[in-house]
């Protein structure tokens, strides 16, 4: 039986299913061909109005999605950080409203406020993409690289995952790990004990606070960003003592599988997270996720789209 | 109903902590005071009775933390809104705290406040003055003057003095005066921007959170304060599992420290937060769940010998944003006694009477003031409640201005049925036909 | 004709020159663990529109089954076959439409290579991003594989669609196709032919004409997917 996609919004890994993850991911593959075909556009949304809400400043994501949305041939609005509406004292949800009376259809947002999205869900009758919430949900990433990991990998059940680096902070960990459970994934955390909660542990993945043992079976390593901002509030005591004890060097390479994959979701700290050998070097397939990235957001935007009434 | 203050409330359950009583019987009233049954003539004077088939007849509930919001936030709350939703929910005092705008720390605003309850309040306003100048932490608040202007407690609520030596002082100084302090403990390093408990539920949404130390820190100074001046400190919305034991230790040791919880903390868990709605946004958070059994085997211990509301109003306005940018607080007069008789009596933690003495005795006895009981003599504060009834509660019901409840489509069990203030009957869902004038001859 | 596309050095391809609709991945032509991951699903699967499965629940009928559409099959392919008989080899191409023109795609390819030796390249084509109704439906058909392993440019490209009846599937096909490159003939073959056209749609080759109400669905099990050959009708809802 068809598969059938149901939801007008995509907030959070953990809101889907094992059936509903893996139809994004298939429909991603045939959205990855468009881009190597030489007219790489497909009228599948044409007609309808996408709104990129970034009241969180990105590059990389928002080009991302601004691509995808242009080779579905959507129109496009974009609403940046310093939308001037915000200045003047107008409410997300107010800012929002208009733009739906204006026939838009699906916006696109990050933003620093957690659970900005869902608000936003609940409330507006038009599609809700999350582009990046708070600490909380970065969906389209995890997919993407959970897409990365299966074309390279072959499978995600039973493989070794671990994501090291400022897990507290970070909504790229939680959304890997919803994803990556859900599809038989076997998880690891690493990285200091400040910035590593033993609570995880609960939802089923295990907490490492020392590197050497994280990485022993390591099939993916998927590095996270550290932020200057958390050294300077305390968490650990300087970038220098974080590169050195979590940092992917390549010596590290000596010690971990020749096959590991290296990931990261950008942009790159080089020299605090990961070294530039190791970064360019032919374990990592951090452009290959850039590439992979655009596929899954055509494939969330014509899902979304299909879904809403 | 009308304005008269005599009555007589026939087979009723009457049930007063105060004076261990609870029995079936008819509880009369004169001329605004309870007095002894058939020490009137009630066709000579004029009174009206009323069949209550076993309704619970309970001493006025008194609520130790309300936020009237009046003089300054109208928009939310004002002190005539604020007093009907109190007689809606069975409350004939309630204390207002002072975090109005002007702040409630000077004669002036506390005369205002009266003045306006005299006129416009449908139930007993008990002032509280402000600890400190503006509740900045950083001065004492004109003390003397406030308790001449006739406050009943102080309290820098919403926030919370962080100066240790300067707390002792306004300890000292406020035993002096006989005005018991409400604390709201919180250390404000600890708490920083959070928003709700932290714990497993804040990890897993990767929200910026509260820990439970910072509460239970305030409390411990506050203990130790409170030995040290031998005066008493109530430790207002209690969330804690750590917190109840130490008020607990510091009570066996005779320190003179009570405490509170509000109906919201023994109903809900930080779970709700998940759904990302503001209504569940409040400060103290949501805790666990093994704090919200902690705060109910406190109740059954008189550890915490009150229940008090921390109404809270909010605009729609205020409260419909991103949660992270939602103000904290809930409203709670109206959904107290449905909550509580739910949660406490129907699943058997408390008896009737044990939840009763929490909004009667309990406060009465901290705050030294005379209500809480059906003695005779006392003034004619009386609540009806039916503990039995089916309610399913709709906000949209509710006399308050404001509607930020998480209990909106909570299906409860009790609710009050009448409220009388000083005799007078302010709030009634007793249906006429109840009246039955030839029992009384 | 020399082809007016650019060819990007970046790109990668296949074996073959030219280019091509399908990349080959980083370990090698096939993809042999790709089937497991279609939940289920395999990538020649046949199953109709989505909205097939409520009409199930409605009154069902069959029509042919079996030999009458094995015939039918073999009347197009001695039609195709008469056809290009004098188009130099490799210059014609079969491509079958999502999902009930695969199989009959891949049998009209077979027939021919029985009856002349001729070996015709067979491609798949999913036409779910080029619908005119994405939203307007209850729900959104599953996307399938496309999958065309040679060069279309100048091709003689015969679509193959199991059921031809509003024309709007074939629209999307040639929106679909002529993204690709640029054919130079495009001709359609249809299994059943059941009028109704929305579009001025043609089908070149046709292996059976029916006649029915407005009121009934016109689907197609296949052996390779359902386990049998069979045209059926079904009531709309």
């Amino acid at each position: 039986m068809d598969f059938q996609w149901t939801k007008k919004d995509l907030l959070s890994l953990y809101d889907l299913s094992r059936d509903e993850i893996l139809h994004i991911l298939n429909t991603a593959e045939e959205f990855k061909k468009v881009s190597q075909r030489n007219v790489k556009k497909v009228p599948a949304l044409r007609g309808r109005t996408v709104v990129n809400l970034f009241v969180e400043p990105s590059t990389r994501t928002r080009v991302s999605f601004e691509l995808a949305e242009q080779r579905l041939s959507a129109d496009i609005i974009n609403m940046n950080a310093d939308v001037s509406s915000f200045r003047k004292g107008e409410t997300l949800l107010d800012t929002l409203k208009n733009i739906q009376a204006l026939q838009a259809d699906i916006v696109v947002i990050r933003h620093q406020a957690t659970g900005a999205p869902n608000f936003l869900a609940r409330e507006l009758n038009m599609g809700v993409v999350n582009a990046g919430d708070g600490a909380h949900s970065h969906p389209t990433q995890a997919l993407l690289d959970i897409f990365t990991m299966r074309e390279k990998k072959g499978r995600i059940e039973g493989l070794n995952v671990v994501v090291v680096g400022d897990i507290l902070h970070s909504r790229v960990a939680r959304s890997n790990a919803w994803g990556l459970i859900k599809l038989g994934a076997n998880v690891t955390f690493a990285g200091p004990a400040t910035l590593v909660p033993r609570e995880f542990e609960k939802i089923g993945v295990r907490v490492c606070h020392n590197l050497k043992d994280a990485l022993a079976e390591a099939d993916v390593i998927n590095l996270l960003r550290i932020q200057l901002e958390r050294q300077q509030r305390g968490y650990f005591p300087s970038l220098g003592e974080y590169s050195r004890f979590f940092g992917i060097h390549p010596e590290t390479l000596r010690y971990i599988k020749k096959d590991a994959l290296i990931m990261h979701p950008g942009p790159i700290n080089r020299g605090v997270e990961i070294d530039s050998a190791v970064a360019d070097g032919p374990q990592s397939v951090i452009l290959e996720q850039v590439t992979n990235g655009l596929a899954v957001r055509m494939a969330v935007l014509f899902l979304v789209a299909g879904a809403l009434k | 109903m009308n304005k008269k203050n005599s009555w007589i409330l026939k087979n009723g359950r009457i049930i007063d902590p105060a004076n261990h009583i609870d029995r079936t019987g008819d509880l009369w009233i004169r001329d605004g005071r309870i007095v002894e049954p058939g020490s009137f003539d009630p066709a000579l004077d004029e009174t009206e009775t009323i069949n209550l088939k076993g309704l619970v007849v309970a001493p006025g509930l008194i609520d130790m933390h309300v936020h009237l919001r009046q003089p300054g936030n109208t928009d939310a709350e004002t002190i005539r809104t604020g007093t009907m939703a109190a007689a809606a929910g069975g409350f004939t005092s309630i204390v207002a705290m002072p975090n109005t705008s002007p702040c409630a720390d000077n004669a002036a605003t506390i005369q205002y406040i009266k003045e306006f309850a005299t006129r416009e309040g449908v139930v007993k306003v008990l002032p509280s003055g402000a600890l400190s100048v503006g509740r900045k932490g950083e001065e004492m608040s004109p003390v003397g003057s406030l308790k001449a202007a006739g406050v009943v407690a102080l309290s820098d609520d919403g926030t919370c003095i962080q100066d240790n030596e300067l707390m002792r002082h306004v300890v000292e100084y406020a035993g002096n005066f006989g005005l018991p302090i409400l604390e709201h403990c919180e250390d404000k390093f600890l708490a920083g921007d959070g928003v709700m408990h932290e714990g497993y539920w804040s990890v897993l949404l990767g929200m910026k959170a509260i820990p439970a130390a910072a509460e239970e820190v305030i409390v411990a100074r506050d203990i130790i304060l409170s030995r040290l001046a031998n005066w008493k400190i109530h430790i207002q919305h209690v969330s804690s599992r750590n917190s109840v034991r130490m008020i607990r230790s510091a009570q066996a040791d005779g320190v003179r420290i009570s405490a509170e919880a509000t109906p919201h903390h023994i109903a809900l868990t930080d779970v709700e937060i998940k759904k990302f709605d503001t209504n569940y946004k409040m400060n103290p958070p949501l805790c666990a769940e093994e704090d919200r059994m902690a705060l109910i085997e406190g109740l059954q211990d008189g550890t915490i010998a009150v229940i008090a509301t921390d109404h809270a109003p909010h605009t729609q306005t205020a409260k419909l944003v991103e949660f992270d940018n939602a103000p904290f607080g809930i409203i709670g007069l109206e959904t107290a006694v449905p909550v509580t008789l739910t949660e406490l009596y129907h699943k058997n933690y408390l008896s009737l009477s044990q939840v009763i003495s929490k909004f009667t005795v309990g406060p009465a006895t901290i705050l030294g003031i005379n209500a809480g009981t059906l003695s005779i003599g006392a003034p004619a504060d009386v609540t009806v409640i039916d503990p039995d009834c089916d309610y399913l509660i709709d906000a949209n019901d509710f006399y308050s201005k404001s509607r930020n409840t998480p209990f909106n489509g909570y299906e409860a069990k009790g609710r009050t049925m009448a409220t009388f203030v000083d005799g007078e009957c302010v709030f009634s869902l007793l249906k006429e036909s109840e009246s039955d004038d030839e029992d009384a001859r | 004709m020399k082809s007016q596309l650019e060819y990007s050095p970046n790109r990668r391809y296949c074996k073959k020159a030219g280019l091509h609709a399908r990349i080959s991945p980083a370990h090698g032509h096939a993809h042999p663990v790709r089937p497991q991951f279609r939940s289920g699903v395999a990538a020649t699967s046949i199953e109709q529109e989505t909205t097939r499965m409520n009409d199930y629940e409605s009154e069902h009928e069959t029509m042919f089954e079996g030999d009458c559409i094995s015939e039918a099959i073999e009347t197009i392919s001695e039609a195709i076959c008469e056809h290009i008989a004098n188009d130099p080899p490799e210059s014609v191409a079969l491509i079958g439409i999502q999902a009930g023109g695969v199989p009959l795609a891949k049998r009209i390819a077979r027939s021919i290579r029985e009856r002349t030796g001729r070996e015709v390249e067979v491609g798949t084509l999913d036409i779910s991003m080029y619908r005119d109704d994405i939203g307007k439906r209850k729900t959104l058909p599953m996307i399938r594989e496309t999958e065309i392993p040679f060069d279309i440019n100048d091709k003689i490209i015969i679509l193959a669609d199991d059921v031809l009846q509003s024309g709007r599937s074939v629209r999307a096909a040639l929106d679909a196709l002529t993204d690709f490159g640029r054919p130079g003939q495009i001709r359609l073959a249809a299994l059943i032919d059941r009028g109704g056209r929305e579009f001025p749609i043609h089908a070149d080759y046709v292996g059976m004409k029916v006649s029915v109400g407005p009121e009934w669905r016109v689907c197609m099990d296949w052996v390779e997917c359902n386990g049998t050959d069979s045209v059926f009708k079904v009531k709309k809802q």
